[in-house]
């Protein structure tokens, strides 16, 4: 038995599909696809699979990533192709291979988000010191020094870039508009938001 | 003003991912490249609609026409009529997101009464003219079709074209002939009358009808083209009829999350309630050879992990024994699951329910309909109390501790005696449970009894019958739950407010027709969820368009009397039906078409496979 990552991106109008739905969906795509995959024991199975933590409906993404496990002999290669023929093209699969890290270790990730404000503005705004970003939790509320949570703040193609972190600390785009609002006076209603790059603790593009 | 205003906002409403289509295995064509456009919409929200086998069979035989382009429409929920309000967006297609005006052809499945508001309500946020008078050359033809149709008088007005029967090949044809309309660019009227000439069409607007007091005095058509009776269509060969290989597999969990073939169409036993038992007839089956590879392949196709066999009484297929063991060759290794409803207590057999509910036991349901044998054999339903009994002894021997009991309140010639013994029934099927050797110790039985009201349909022996009035109604409810005595027994009755309705819609006219538009002006919509419905609304419209409800609902019409929908040929006959009423005044039933054929007048349709050469 073999771990499999499999990477995929979810655009367009599949960013309203929820994570729920999404793992359904992907179960029953592995199924067309015949792949021959672990399934859980017990009185009700279903595939063995492992997924990033979900992604805030209404956004899209160009690096998602799933884990299962094959029970056959069939390449890691061979599965990116057989899942793409079964999926939808705004559910693409774009690559699988055998994963050397953990789900769990994505440390930090870059989102670029479009909405009708001045982006540099933004950028600058995000680049000065002592803004805080507001995080309500189950806990309470808490509150972020972005300077030191924001890795990165920068336009690139006419879109903000920011790169935050995921895990334990993690904050969502939303945060950091809403302090673009709240300190920034930005006034922004709606925004866009693709998921672009995963990275590790270290810096590195995460695989 | 279009979807992109929408789209902005869509994660604002509940359940986003039904509104905006592509789909595992949706169709998405190119509008410049497709000659015919069809909108195929359903009176009901996504996951009600998307549960229905009937369009998944329409969708894809339509789109297996490379000149059409045809997109799935659903009612949409309160919160997103509210969005498409707000942006001033009209109702629009999932595939390419098209205003549903812009479609040549828009469709409604009519499955239910109570969905007849929401179809106009959503003509009016397609912003299509509700009156089919009112449409001009530039505006869709509105076509109807689906076991309501056979009497949609009460929206007649409202729709240009009902297809009367199954629409596999009818829908062909009716989109050629759109097709030939366009290219010659013959206007509304023109297109309506060439439609005239196609089997199992109906054009409501070609026909004038007549009252005398409560009653039709007559049906004429008023062109030349139209037939004095318009006949239903079949498919008479269901091996050669089309059926998807594969289908839509939303991404959302719907009410029927699987595949489904359809064994059989029709059905042999002739309750004398039921509507689909004679709408459908002739009874006719596919081969288990064509079941197991369409099932196979739709399997592949979707991904699906549970496999339904369809039909209105699963056990009186032919071949079930051996198909279901076909089936289960190649799908139990894939870890699909069958599932048989519509099995009947009198061949039910715990042997091919062990067979097929291996890995999920899910608890046993029954329908005996009526409580005393009497009332069974007056409404035909040819099931005793010893095939109920060995029904759930054997399921408490294996293991099943909870049972669901279906019956009507009601019924016609039902006595008060008739009433108590469902009470008895129930009671029982308790004792039964505690008499069990097999059963599990120390757990106890859990039965539950449904009760529905009684709602007569046109085209059933029973379309003669008054409903109970409401007081009746109220104390027949009350007299059977003095008789639940044990607390392991549930009752529930049925909203009988909505059956009330039902009835009236059910067996309605064209004197409907105002209070219909009355209703969607009010905001009539999704009646079908309880909490959207009210009978005083209904009550109050009815009373403003100078209606009495009762006229419909709880009328006894004569045999001899013109009925609203004596214009429509199913197959079966008024003499068959009148037979069969007589039967059930002195508690007679009947053979079923397997044991012999009655000569109920569907043999003429073709394909029966009981049906008795005369």
């Amino acid at each position: 038995m073999r771990n499999v990552r499999v990477r995929y991106e979810k655009t367009g109008d599949a960013r309203f599909v929820s994570h729920l739905d999404l793992v359904r969906t992907f179960a029953r795509a592995v199924r067309r696809a015949d792949l021959n995959v672990y399934y859980t024991e017990g009185f009700n199975p279903h595939i063995k699979m492992n997924f990033l933590p979900p992604l805030s409906l209404g956004y899209e993404s160009l690096c998602e990533a799933f884990d299962m496990r094959l029970i056959d002999e069939t390449p890691c290669a061979d599965v990116a192709p057989r899942l793409r023929a079964v999926l939808p093209e705004l559910l693409r699969v774009t690559d699988a291979y055998e994963p050397e890290t953990e789900l769990t270790d994505v440390a930090f990730v870059r989102y670029a988000l479009r909405f009708d404000a001045d982006v540099n503005a933004a950028a600058a705004t995000l680049g000065r010191e002592g803004l805080t970003i507001e995080k309500k939790t189950k806990r309470g509320q808490i509150t972020v020094d972005a300077h030191s949570a924001l890795r990165e703040a920068e336009v690139a193609d006419g879109a903000l870039e920011i790169v935050l972190p995921m895990g334990e600390a993690s904050l969502n785009p939303r945060h950091v508009v809403e302090a673009l609002n709240t300190y920034g006076g930005f006034g922004i209603e709606d925004f866009r938001c693709v998921r672009k790059q995963l990275y590790a603790a270290d810096g590195s593009v995460f695989r | 003003m279009a979807y992109s205003d929408i789209e902005k906002r869509l994660t604002e409403v509940k359940k986003p991912s039904r509104y905006c289509g592509g789909e595992v295995n949706s169709v998405i064509k190119d509008p410049a490249k497709t000659e015919v456009s069809y909108a195929f919409c359903f009176p009901d929200l996504y996951e009600v609609g998307m549960s229905h086998i009937g369009m998944k069979i329409l969708y894809s035989a339509a789109n297996r026409l490379d000149f059409v382009r045809c997109e799935r429409v659903f009612a949409p929920d309160r919160d997103m009529i509210e969005l498409m309000r707000e942006t001033d967006t009209p109702l629009f297609s999932l595939e390419n997101k098209l205003p549903v005006a812009s479609f040549d052809l828009v469709g409604f499945s009519l499955q239910y009464e109570l969905s007849y508001t929401t179809v106009l309500q959503m003509l009016k946020l397609a912003r299509i003219p509700l009156y089919a008078r009112d449409r001009g050359d530039g505006d869709p033809l509105v076509i109807v079709g689906g076991p309501c149709s056979y009497n949609s008088e009460p929206i007649a007005d409202f729709v240009d074209l009902v297809v009367l029967g199954e629409g596999e090949e009818v829908g062909d044809e009716t989109l050629e002939l759109i097709r030939e309309c366009k290219r010659e660019g013959c206007g509304r009227a023109e297109t309506l009358r060439r439609f005239a000439g196609l089997k199992g069409i109906y054009v409501p607007s070609f026909y004038d009808v007549e009252y005398d007091g409560v009653k039709v005095k007559s049906i004429t058509p008023n062109r030349p083209e139209a037939p004095a009776r318009i006949r239903k269509r079949i498919i008479e060969d269901l091996d050669k009829a089309f059926y998807p290989e594969s289908y839509v597999v939303p991404y959302g969990e719907i009410v029927h999350d699987r595949a489904s073939v359809e064994v059989q169409r029709g059905c042999i036993r002739g309750c004398r309630f039921c509507q689909a038992g004679f709408i459908y007839r002739p009874f006719r089956t596919k081969s288990a050879a064509t079941l197991n590879a369409t099932a196979k392949t739709l399997c592949e196709n979707t991904g699906y992990d549970e496999l339904s066999l369809l039909s209105l009484s699963t056990s009186d297929y032919p071949e079930l024994s051996g198909l279901v063991d076909d089936l289960n060759a190649w799908a139990e290794p894939k870890g699909i699951n069958l599932a048989l409803p519509s099995l009947r207590v009198d061949n039910f057999s715990i042997e091919l329910m062990k067979r097929v509910q291996k890995l999920r036991k899910s608890g046993l349901t029954l329908a005996p309909e009526a409580g005393s044998e009497r009332m069974r054999n007056v409404i035909n339903k040819n099931v005793h109390e010893a095939d109920i009994m060995r029904a759930v002894n054997a399921a408490f021997g294996g293991g099943f501790t909870s049972v669901k009991l279906y019956f009507m309140l009601g019924l016609p010639f039902e006595t008060d005696e008739d009433i108590i013994a469902i009470a008895d029934t129930a009671q029982k099927v308790v004792d039964a449970y505690y008499a069990s050797e097999g059963r599990q110790k120390g757990k106890s039985v859990s039965v539950s009894l449904s009760v529905a009201a009684f709602v007569p349909k046109p085209f059933t022996p029973f379309q003669y019958v008054p409903q109970d009035t409401a007081e009746e109604h109220a104390r027949k409810q009350k007299l059977l739950r003095e008789h639940v005595r044990s607390n392991k027994i549930k009752l529930s009755t049925h909203d009988a407010d909505t059956s009330y309705i039902e009835a009236v819609l059910a067996r309605g006219d064209r004197r409907l027709v105002p209070a219909m538009a009355l209703a969607v002006e009010r905001g009539a919509y999704l009646e079908g969820w309880s909490e959207n419905f009210s009978l005083d609304f209904w009550k109050e419209i009815f009373a403003e368009c100078g209606l009495n409800g009762d006229d419909y609902a709880c009328r006894e019409r004569g045999t001899d009397e013109l009925l609203p929908w004596s214009h429509i040929d199913i197959g079966v006959t008024d003499r068959f039906f009148i037979s069969e009423y007589e039967k059930a005044k002195c508690a007679a039933a009947s053979p079923n078409c397997a044991e012999k054929c009655l000569g109920c007048g569907a043999a003429s349709l073709g394909g029966g496979r009981y049906c008795a050469k005369r």
